[in-house]
């Protein structure tokens, strides 16, 4: 069994005449926490669309778990999505939010019940598996939203910018939490971020992109053992050396405050 | 004692402001009928007069038996109108080229007056009870399309991403995603067409009927006895709005429970 859970090669996305990616190509390892990091506009949007099964690319190829992806036989991929905002069903319960993605998963009925339990006690919600999301703070909602992910034994989860909507307070204690809740799951993640220091201080890679159309700027591996602590001078150091890094490709002529 | 008197409330700020309004509303309306019957007499009858003729027709037998005749072409005209038009604007909603072929026919639909569909209705089916259902669902059936068709557009296209992305199966994103997006829309619907549906009942009957409320407003107007023109009218709509308050309004506390 292949230890690569994604794998693009050559990918490319166009709108006609527009091109939104040109010629990705990456690899993201079983268990890895990968963070995908690029301007405003870059083209990162056309990418998860791609690699969430949504869109079929213009060219290049994609493989989930060794199997080809946009083929006629190829199934559509297993995965977690957290978006930027929660996307829960207001009219549903906690535990009716994750029945809804249980369905459509391969989790067998039966272990419906324990797999949520379980799930939402790593995510400190277990006593709101019956509360309606509009009584949940956004903290709150955004954890039953990684829940929903996790629930489905998905073979990655994306997560596209999920902590950009909550206050300071909340991302911060969210980001600690997520760094947790992977190495105790062992989940893959692809996280897509704006903010390089989220980047450093979760990620054991960072794929930067160039501005548009999307490519591949740099594989960039964290040098920091886990676990880490947001506030620690050699994430601040790493960031600068990334800013120092992107100025070109993302046109920013010099400016440093791209965080 | 004193003590007592200080910390009760004033009488004044226990009273809901909701119930004052309505209260001043309809001491209102009471003192404009007053007036009007005063100035004219005969062809606006008393309050009191009216109040004796609504107890003589809730007494009698031939009301009832036309209240129940009504009650019943109301229902099946309102069942098939927001069937058919919750149908028709789910239809159109999700398919825009669907839309573009309906929404001429829609506009022009809705642009018809009432009274054209029945009387084409009376002429083309005679004054059979056919003619009443097929004219009342035809005239009501397209306003509730516009309704459920709009709110299906404006739907939160985030959850429909939501739903691709996890794979729901059609019939739970149709049942757990997009169904209760259009509770809100459904219920506006199902009031718009319940409060034209009985208007339009009672003109049909007042046209083409022998029988059924609207054709005893009819008889008592065309015998000049006012009074039980206003009573069946004002009992009529006073059972109306009970319905759509207590059904209607049951069903939206039901179905929309989690907001609050």
């Amino acid at each position: 069994m292949t230890d690569s859970v994604l794998r693009v090669e050559d990918l490319g996305v166009s709108y006609g005449a527009s091109e939104a990616v040109r010629k990705l190509d990456f690899d993201i390892k079983r268990g890895e926490f990968v963070a995908i990091l690029g301007p405003s506009g870059c083209g990162k949007s056309s990418m998860l669309n791609v690699i969430s099964g949504l869109n079929a690319p213009s060219r290049g190829r994609v493989w989930v778990e060794g199997a080809k992806l946009f083929t006629a036989a190829s199934k559509a991929p297993r995965l977690g999505y957290v978006f930027q905002s929660h996307r829960l069903l207001p009219w549903r319960t906690v535990r009716q939010n994750l029945e809804i993605a249980l369905a459509a998963s391969s989790v067998p009925k039966a272990e419906w019940e324990a797999k949520i339990d379980e799930i939402l006690g790593i995510l400190h919600i277990r006593q709101f598996k019956d509360a309606w999301p509009m009584r949940l703070s956004g903290g709150q909602r955004q954890r039953v939203s990684i829940a929903r992910a996790l629930v489905v034994d998905p073979s990655y989860i994306l997560m596209d910018e999920p902590l950009s909507t909550l206050d300071e307070v909340t991302a911060r204690s969210l980001r600690q939490e997520l760094t947790g809740i992977v190495q105790r799951t062992g989940v893959t993640v692809i996280f897509v971020t704006h903010s390089i220091r989220e980047a450093v201080f979760l990620a054991d890679r960072i794929l930067i992109l160039s501005r548009g159309p999307a490519r591949l700027h740099e594989d960039f591996t964290v040098p920091l053992s886990r676990p880490r602590n947001y506030d620690d001078p050699r994430i601040s150091e790493i960031e600068g050396q990334i800013i120092a890094g992107v100025q070109a490709p993302w046109g920013l002529g010099g400016q440093r405050d791209v965080a | 004692m004193s003590r007592d008197i200080a910390m009760t409330p004033p009488l004044h700020l226990r009273v809901p402001p909701r119930l004052v309004a309505a209260l001043v509303a309809f001491i209102s309306m009471l003192a404009i009928w007053h007036v009007m019957s005063l100035n004219f007499r005969p062809w606006v009858p008393g309050i009191s007069s009216t109040l004796l003729a609504i107890e003589a027709q809730l007494g009698s037998a031939a009301f009832w038996s036309n209240f129940l005749l009504t009650l019943g072409r109301v229902l099946s005209a309102f069942v098939a109108a927001t069937l058919a038009g919750s149908a028709i604007g789910l239809f159109i909603g999700l398919n825009k080229r669907v839309e573009v072929f309906f929404q001429p026919l829609l506009a022009l639909a809705l642009a018809v007056p009432d009274p054209v569909y029945i009387i084409f209705a009376i002429l083309a089916l005679g004054t059979g009870e056919a003619a009443g259902f097929v004219a009342l669902t035809i005239a009501v059936a397209p306003f509730v399309a516009n309704i459920v068709r709009s709110n299906v557009q404006a739907r939160d296209h985030d959850l429909d991403q939501m739903a691709q992305i996890y794979h729901l199966p059609r019939h739970v994103r149709l049942w757990a995603v997009l169904a209760p997006q259009l509770v809100p829309a459904l219920l506006t619907a199902m009031r718009f067409s319940f409060a034209l549906s009985w208007k339009l009942v009672v003109v049909v009957e007042a046209i083409g009927q022998p029988d059924g409320i609207g054709a005893q407003i009819f008889n008592s107007f065309r015998l000049l006895r006012m009074r039980d023109v206003a009573a069946v009218a004002i009992i009529f709509i006073i059972a109306m709005q009970l319905m759509e308050r207590g059904v209607l309004g049951r069903l939206e506390k039901r179905l929309l429970h989690w907001r609050n």
